[in-house]
Protein backbone atom coordinates (compact mmCIF):
# COMPACT_ATOMS: atom_id res chain seq x y z
CA UNK A 1 0.00 0.00 0.00
CA UNK A 2 2.72 2.42 0.96
CA UNK A 3 5.33 3.57 -1.46
CA UNK A 4 8.92 3.70 -0.22
CA UNK A 5 9.89 5.80 -3.24
CA UNK A 6 7.36 8.54 -2.47
CA UNK A 7 8.57 11.24 -0.11
CA UNK A 8 6.26 13.87 1.31
CA UNK A 9 6.57 17.16 3.16
CA UNK A 10 3.19 17.07 4.85
CA UNK A 11 4.55 17.41 8.35
CA UNK A 12 6.71 20.43 7.48
CA UNK A 13 3.95 22.16 5.53
CA UNK A 14 1.47 21.55 8.34
CA UNK A 15 3.91 22.87 10.94
CA UNK A 16 4.51 26.03 8.86
CA UNK A 17 0.77 26.69 8.92
CA UNK A 18 0.24 25.43 12.47
CA UNK A 19 -2.33 22.91 11.24
CA UNK A 20 -3.16 19.64 12.94
CA UNK A 21 -3.62 16.41 10.98
CA UNK A 22 -7.34 16.67 11.74
CA UNK A 23 -7.55 20.18 10.28
CA UNK A 24 -5.85 19.10 7.08
CA UNK A 25 -8.05 15.98 6.93
CA UNK A 26 -11.18 18.12 7.21
CA UNK A 27 -10.02 20.36 4.35
CA UNK A 28 -9.43 17.49 1.94
CA UNK A 29 -12.34 15.25 3.06
CA UNK A 30 -10.55 12.25 4.53
CA UNK A 31 -10.03 10.87 8.04
CA UNK A 32 -7.20 12.03 10.28
CA UNK A 33 -5.81 8.50 10.20
CA UNK A 34 -5.49 8.72 6.42
CA UNK A 35 -3.44 11.92 6.70
CA UNK A 36 -1.34 10.23 9.38
CA UNK A 37 -0.64 7.19 7.19
CA UNK A 38 0.23 9.40 4.18
CA UNK A 39 2.58 11.44 6.36
CA UNK A 40 4.35 8.29 7.59
CA UNK A 41 4.62 6.90 4.05
CA UNK A 42 2.36 3.94 4.86
CA UNK A 43 -0.33 4.95 2.37
CA UNK A 44 0.28 6.42 -1.08
CA UNK A 45 -2.60 8.77 -1.96
CA UNK A 46 -4.30 8.85 -5.35
CA UNK A 47 -3.40 11.64 -7.75
CA UNK A 48 -6.69 13.36 -6.93
CA UNK A 49 -6.08 13.32 -3.17
CA UNK A 50 -2.47 14.44 -3.67
CA UNK A 51 -3.73 17.39 -5.74
CA UNK A 52 -6.35 18.25 -3.10
CA UNK A 53 -3.68 18.25 -0.40
CA UNK A 54 -1.42 20.48 -2.49
CA UNK A 55 -4.37 22.79 -3.14
CA UNK A 56 -5.13 22.98 0.58
CA UNK A 57 -1.54 24.08 1.22
CA UNK A 58 -1.66 26.43 -1.77
CA UNK A 59 1.47 24.96 -3.36
CA UNK A 60 2.17 22.85 -6.48
CA UNK A 61 1.85 19.11 -5.89
CA UNK A 62 5.59 18.56 -6.41
CA UNK A 63 6.24 20.75 -3.36
CA UNK A 64 4.29 18.22 -1.26
CA UNK A 65 5.21 14.91 -2.86
CA UNK A 66 8.36 13.87 -4.68
CA UNK A 67 9.94 10.65 -5.88
CA UNK A 68 12.77 9.38 -3.74
CA UNK A 69 15.03 8.58 -6.69
CA UNK A 70 13.70 10.43 -9.72
CA UNK A 71 15.29 9.01 -12.86
CA UNK B 1 0.22 11.19 17.16
CA UNK B 2 1.45 14.71 17.14
CA UNK B 3 -1.87 16.52 16.92
CA UNK B 4 -1.84 19.41 19.34
CA UNK B 5 -5.07 21.25 18.77
CA UNK B 6 -8.33 20.20 20.29
CA UNK B 7 -10.41 18.20 17.87
CA UNK B 8 -13.72 19.68 16.83
CA UNK B 9 -16.89 17.80 17.68
CA UNK B 10 -17.06 16.38 14.13
CA UNK B 11 -13.46 15.20 14.34
CA UNK B 12 -14.19 13.55 17.68
CA UNK B 13 -17.29 11.91 16.22
CA UNK B 14 -15.28 10.56 13.28
CA UNK B 15 -12.58 9.16 15.58
CA UNK B 16 -15.23 7.58 17.82
CA UNK B 17 -17.04 6.02 14.86
CA UNK B 18 -13.76 4.67 13.47
CA UNK B 19 -13.04 3.01 16.81
CA UNK B 20 -16.61 1.69 17.03
CA UNK B 21 -16.31 0.20 13.55
CA UNK B 22 -13.08 -1.59 14.47
CA UNK B 23 -14.52 -2.87 17.75
CA UNK B 24 -17.71 -4.04 16.05
CA UNK B 25 -15.87 -5.83 13.23
CA UNK B 26 -13.64 -7.57 15.77
CA UNK B 27 -16.70 -8.63 17.80
CA UNK B 28 -18.49 -9.86 14.65
CA UNK B 29 -15.42 -11.96 13.73
CA UNK B 30 -15.11 -13.32 17.27
CA UNK B 31 -18.76 -14.28 17.69
CA UNK B 32 -18.90 -15.85 14.24
CA UNK B 33 -16.16 -18.17 15.54
CA UNK B 34 -18.13 -18.83 18.74
CA UNK B 35 -21.17 -19.57 16.58
CA UNK B 36 -19.55 -21.75 13.91
CA UNK B 37 -16.67 -23.66 15.53
CA UNK B 38 -18.90 -25.64 17.96
CA UNK B 39 -21.29 -26.43 15.09
CA UNK B 40 -18.41 -27.61 12.88
CA UNK B 41 -17.12 -29.84 15.70
CA UNK B 42 -20.63 -31.17 16.34
CA UNK B 43 -21.15 -31.92 12.66
CA UNK B 44 -18.09 -34.20 12.67
CA UNK B 45 -20.43 -36.88 13.99
CA UNK B 46 -22.35 -37.83 17.15
CA UNK B 47 -19.69 -40.32 18.24
CA UNK B 48 -16.75 -37.91 17.91
CA UNK B 49 -17.37 -36.12 21.22
CA UNK B 50 -19.04 -37.12 24.52
CA UNK B 51 -22.66 -36.10 25.01
CA UNK B 52 -21.86 -33.42 27.63
CA UNK B 53 -19.37 -31.74 25.34
CA UNK B 54 -21.86 -31.82 22.47
CA UNK B 55 -24.45 -30.12 24.68
CA UNK B 56 -21.88 -27.43 25.47
CA UNK B 57 -21.22 -27.01 21.74
CA UNK B 58 -24.95 -26.55 21.15
CA UNK B 59 -25.25 -23.89 23.86
CA UNK B 60 -22.12 -22.05 22.71
CA UNK B 61 -23.27 -22.17 19.09
CA UNK B 62 -26.71 -20.79 19.99
CA UNK B 63 -25.29 -17.98 22.14
CA UNK B 64 -22.69 -17.14 19.49
CA UNK B 65 -25.36 -17.02 16.78
CA UNK B 66 -27.68 -14.75 18.77
CA UNK B 67 -24.90 -12.34 19.77
CA UNK B 68 -23.63 -12.30 16.17
CA UNK B 69 -27.07 -11.34 14.87
CA UNK B 70 -27.41 -8.57 17.46
CA UNK B 71 -23.95 -7.27 16.48
CA UNK B 72 -24.88 -7.33 12.79
CA UNK B 73 -28.01 -5.28 13.56
CA UNK B 74 -25.90 -2.75 15.50
CA UNK B 75 -23.38 -2.65 12.65
CA UNK B 76 -26.19 -2.04 10.17
CA UNK B 77 -27.48 0.81 12.38
CA UNK B 78 -23.99 2.34 12.45
CA UNK B 79 -23.72 2.13 8.67
CA UNK B 80 -27.17 3.70 8.22
CA UNK B 81 -26.21 6.55 10.56
CA UNK B 82 -23.04 7.17 8.55
CA UNK B 83 -24.82 6.89 5.18
CA UNK B 84 -27.35 9.54 6.22
CA UNK B 85 -24.60 12.09 6.83
CA UNK B 86 -22.60 12.67 3.63
CA UNK B 87 -19.60 14.30 5.34
CA UNK B 88 -19.24 11.41 7.78
CA UNK B 89 -19.69 8.93 4.93
CA UNK B 90 -17.01 10.63 2.81
CA UNK B 91 -14.45 10.81 5.59
CA UNK B 92 -15.07 7.46 7.29
CA UNK B 93 -15.03 5.63 3.98
CA UNK B 94 -12.29 7.60 2.29
CA UNK B 95 -10.00 6.24 -0.44
CA UNK B 96 -7.66 4.54 2.05
CA UNK B 97 -10.55 2.58 3.59
CA UNK B 98 -11.92 1.63 0.14
CA UNK B 99 -8.44 0.44 -0.88
CA UNK B 100 -8.08 -1.57 2.35
CA UNK B 101 -11.48 -3.17 1.74
CA UNK B 102 -10.50 -4.24 -1.77
CA UNK B 103 -7.19 -5.58 -0.50
CA UNK B 104 -8.90 -7.45 2.36
CA UNK B 105 -11.48 -9.04 0.03
CA UNK B 106 -8.70 -10.06 -2.38
CA UNK B 107 -6.63 -11.63 0.41
CA UNK B 108 -9.74 -13.37 1.74
CA UNK B 109 -10.38 -14.80 -1.74
CA UNK B 110 -6.77 -16.04 -1.98
CA UNK B 111 -7.13 -17.67 1.45
CA UNK B 112 -10.29 -19.47 0.28
CA UNK B 113 -8.61 -20.66 -2.93
CA UNK B 114 -5.59 -21.96 -0.96
CA UNK B 115 -7.93 -23.74 1.47
CA UNK B 116 -9.90 -25.36 -1.36
CA UNK B 117 -6.65 -26.34 -3.12
CA UNK B 118 -5.39 -28.01 0.05
CA UNK B 119 -8.72 -29.82 0.35
CA UNK B 120 -8.55 -31.01 -3.27
CA UNK B 121 -4.96 -32.21 -2.75
CA UNK B 122 -5.91 -34.12 0.40
CA UNK B 123 -9.20 -35.54 -0.89
CA UNK B 124 -7.70 -38.72 -2.47
CA UNK B 125 -6.02 -39.63 0.84
CA UNK B 126 -8.36 -38.35 3.55
CA UNK B 127 -12.13 -38.57 3.76
CA UNK B 128 -13.37 -35.01 4.16
CA UNK B 129 -16.95 -34.81 5.45
CA UNK B 130 -19.12 -32.44 3.41
CA UNK B 131 -21.06 -30.56 6.09
CA UNK B 132 -18.07 -29.50 8.26
CA UNK B 133 -16.12 -28.64 5.13
CA UNK B 134 -18.84 -26.34 3.77
CA UNK B 135 -19.26 -24.69 7.17
CA UNK B 136 -15.50 -24.16 7.43
CA UNK B 137 -15.41 -22.60 3.97
CA UNK B 138 -18.27 -20.27 4.91
CA UNK B 139 -16.53 -19.36 8.17
CA UNK B 140 -13.24 -18.62 6.41
CA UNK B 141 -15.05 -16.70 3.67
CA UNK B 142 -16.57 -14.35 6.24
CA UNK B 143 -13.71 -14.21 8.74
CA UNK B 144 -10.74 -13.79 6.43
CA UNK B 145 -11.72 -10.45 4.79
CA UNK B 146 -12.76 -8.99 8.17
CA UNK B 147 -9.52 -10.02 9.87
CA UNK B 148 -7.39 -8.89 6.93
CA UNK B 149 -9.16 -5.51 6.97
CA UNK B 150 -8.55 -5.08 10.70
CA UNK B 151 -4.92 -6.04 10.27
CA UNK B 152 -4.37 -3.69 7.32
CA UNK B 153 -6.12 -0.84 9.16
CA UNK B 154 -4.15 -1.37 12.36
CA UNK B 155 -2.54 2.06 12.06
Amino acid sequence: MGHPELNNRLKVLRAERDWTQAELAAQVGVSRKTINTIERGVFAPSAILALKIAQAFGVPVEKVFELNNPS
Amino acid sequence: MNDKATLSSLEKEIETLEKSRRRMLLSVALFMLVWFVPQILESLGPETFPRGLRALFAVLGAVGGIVWMVLMLRFHRLQTKVRNRPELQERLNDERILQLRREAVYRGWVTMVVLVAVGVALAPFVEIPGQPLLMTLLLVGVEAPILFFLWLDRG
